[in-house]
């Protein structure tokens, strides 16, 4: 249980790389050396990305497609129940369980418990809302949002180890590797490598 | 890269099957013919109808392509493209429907209309009587040829020289003829089936046999793709992305279909008037009730289930085998559509009824491979796509 595991001293390990095809490589040799946590950033989107970090498929559409059943099922028996059998009404002649009639709002309360499904789980399973994340504690990651790729390995991964993996990381030709510290305590302007 | 050599053999023996099926199946019709002219004439059209639904979903999908240059429709472009020059054979399968139009619609005859509807079709007999019919058939064909062979030379045109204007030119061609398709696609749905019981109308009627035509058309693409995917030159430019495309339409077309199918069911069961509901009554209100059930679970709620997945709609294996069902859906949704005109009451199903689709599908594939051979499979100087397709980024 990682709930309960000892937090690690720092938040993991991030490399540098000046090309999106050395940041390509560099995740696959990590998922290849078997490291599961770690993350890429990048100025714009790479859809390879997705493969070369091994990322699974998000459970969330699972989560999803509950929630709609749930708003389908729900939405069906409740205008059931009160047609037919709480207080039925006669209207113009026709069945008290006049199934057409409530398949709009069946339809329409699927997709609210559906969407909205989406939208919170999507929210609560990138562990939002948070604040600040380690990964701002690296002064150049700011570069990842001009012409950087960055390459971050978590120290919760159970291959990580701080000399080994950062040796690794050095092997694959970055341009800095850097520290993540959990709160930022160093000088802003000084470097590891430096 | 224009040509798969070990592809022509088996495109050739494909087409000497379906020619065999196709006389084969001509002679059973005629014999057909010869026991009982009403269910002849009956099981034609919905044979027609359902082919023809597929030759102007090609049609429609290739003037959509041009209009909105997805990469979906660069892969299946050619496979529309030899759909829809099968149209003056589908013009010429035509005249056997001129030959049993009396038999086979009531306005023809509207003294023999019962009283309780004589009043409402007598209304209509200045657009539904046999002149006008003929001559808005012609017109429609005019029109439809017209846009295929524009369109299609256009695209040769530009395999030969390499003319990027010609994509434009294409492109603006292409938004005045999608509004003529729908307007030719409302009024055909109307002569050909919804006129079948001319005391009924709906206004979305026609809605309803566009998307089911254009469904049909995405699905056949799906198989074309199943098929031709793994070889040259297709193979070296199709990608999952394409796939995943196809299986989206697919699903979109599939919802729609389910959407219009039911608000017109929804709109004249709340209204629940003796002029507008004889024609759900005749198909959910008799044995036909069946066709409908089947239609709910297998047109609509078994393929809505599978396509919700995305590993499905990205692998071509399974995606084609849903597309298969569709098929057969679309066949039997085009049967409940048409039969029932004919038959009030109980359930009929005619051996006539399954052999008519097989003869004009048989004619069909014929053609349709014939003009898939003579061309490359994939447009060769489009600009708007580069056949490496490399550059994704």
């Amino acid at each position: 249980m990682r709930l309960f595991a000892k937090r690690p001293d720092i938040y993991g390990l991030m490399a540098e790389f000046d090309a999106p095809e050395k940041l390509l490589y560099a995740a696959e040799r990590a998922k290849s050396e078997g490291y599961h946590e770690m993350d890429a950033f990048t100025p714009f989107p790479m859809e390879e990305l997705t493969d070369a970090l091994g990322i699974r498929h998000t459970k969330l559409s699972l989560f999803v497609l509950c929630c709609g059943l749930a708003g389908m099922i729900g939405g069906f028996f409740f205008q059931y129940w009160a047609m037919a059998i709480d207080y039925p009404l006669n209207i113009g002649g026709r069945p008290f369980n006049s199934w057409p009639q409530f398949i709009p709002v069946t339809f329409e309360l699927t997709i609210l418990l559906a969407a909205s499904g989406a939208v919170i789980g999507m929210i609560f399973r990138n562990g939002l809302p948070r604040p600040l994340h380690p990964v701002f504690n690296v002064d150049r990651f700011e570069l990842a949002t001009k012409d950087k790729f960055f390459l971050c390995i978590e120290a919760i991964d159970p291959t990580f180890e701080q000399e080994k993996t950062k040796a690794f990381l050095e092997s694959l030709q970055p341009t800095y590797v850097t520290v993540v510290e959990h709160v930022r305590t160093k000088d802003p302007y000084h470097h590891d490598e430096d | 890269m224009n040509h798969n050599e070990t592809l022509l053999p088996q495109i050739d023996q494909l087409r000497q099957r379906s020619l065999i099926v196709g006389i084969g199946g001509t002679i059973l019709l005629v014999i057909g013919a010869f026991v009982s002219q009403a269910d002849f004439f009956q099981s034609y059209l919905f044979g027609y109808v359902f082919w023809m639904a597929l030759t102007l979903g090609c049609l429609g999908i290739l003037i959509l392509h041009h209009l909105v240059s997805g990469s979906w429709g660069h892969v299946v472009q050619r496979y529309v493209e030899s759909g829809a020059r099968t149209l003056p054979l589908m013009a010429l399968l035509f005249l056997p429907i001129v030959l049993g139009m009396t038999q086979l619609y009531p306005w023809t005859h509207p003294e023999n209309i019962s009283a309780t509807y004589a009043h409402a079709v007598e209304k209509k007999l200045g657009y539904l009587n046999t002149s006008f019919f003929i001559i808005r058939q012609i017109l429609y064909f005019g029109i439809w040829i017209f846009g295929t062979l524009w369109l299609t030379r256009k695209s040769r045109l530009q395999d030969q020289t390499g003319d990027a204007t010609i994509t434009r030119r294409m492109r603006i061609f292409s938004g005045p003829a999608m509004v003529l398709f729908i307007l030719t696609m409302t009024l055909v749905s109307v002569d050909w089936m919804m006129s079948l019981e001319p005391e009924w109308y709906s206004t979305m009627y026609a809605v309803g046999r566009i998307v089911g035509a254009a469904l049909t058309t995405i699905a056949f693409c799906i198989l074309m793709v199943r098929w031709l995917g793994d070889k040259q030159p297709l193979a070296s430019v199709l990608t999952t992305r394409h796939i995943h495309h196809l299986g989206n339409l697919l699903m979109a077309f599939t919802i729609l279909w389910a959407y219009i199918a039911f608000s017109e069911f929804l709109i004249i069961w709340s209204g629940n008037l003796p002029e507008d509901n004889m024609w759900h009554l005749r198909r959910m209100g008799t044995e036909w009730s069946v066709f409908a059930v089947v239609l709910i679970v297998g047109h609509f709620a078994l393929p809505f289930g599978l396509l919700l997945s995305r590993q499905l709609k990205r692998h071509i294996v399974p995606l084609a085998r849903i597309a298969m069902g569709i098929l057969v859906m679309r066949f039997i949704d085009t049967y409940w559509l048409i039969f029932p005109a004919f038959n009030n009451h109980e359930l009929k199903l005619h051996w006539l009824s399954l052999v008519a689709p097989v003869a004009i599908g048989g004619f069909w594939i014929w053609l349709f491979l014939g003009q898939l051979k003579s061309q490359p499979l994939l447009p060769l100087n489009d600009p708007r796509f580069h056949n490496g397709m490399a550059n994704q980024h």
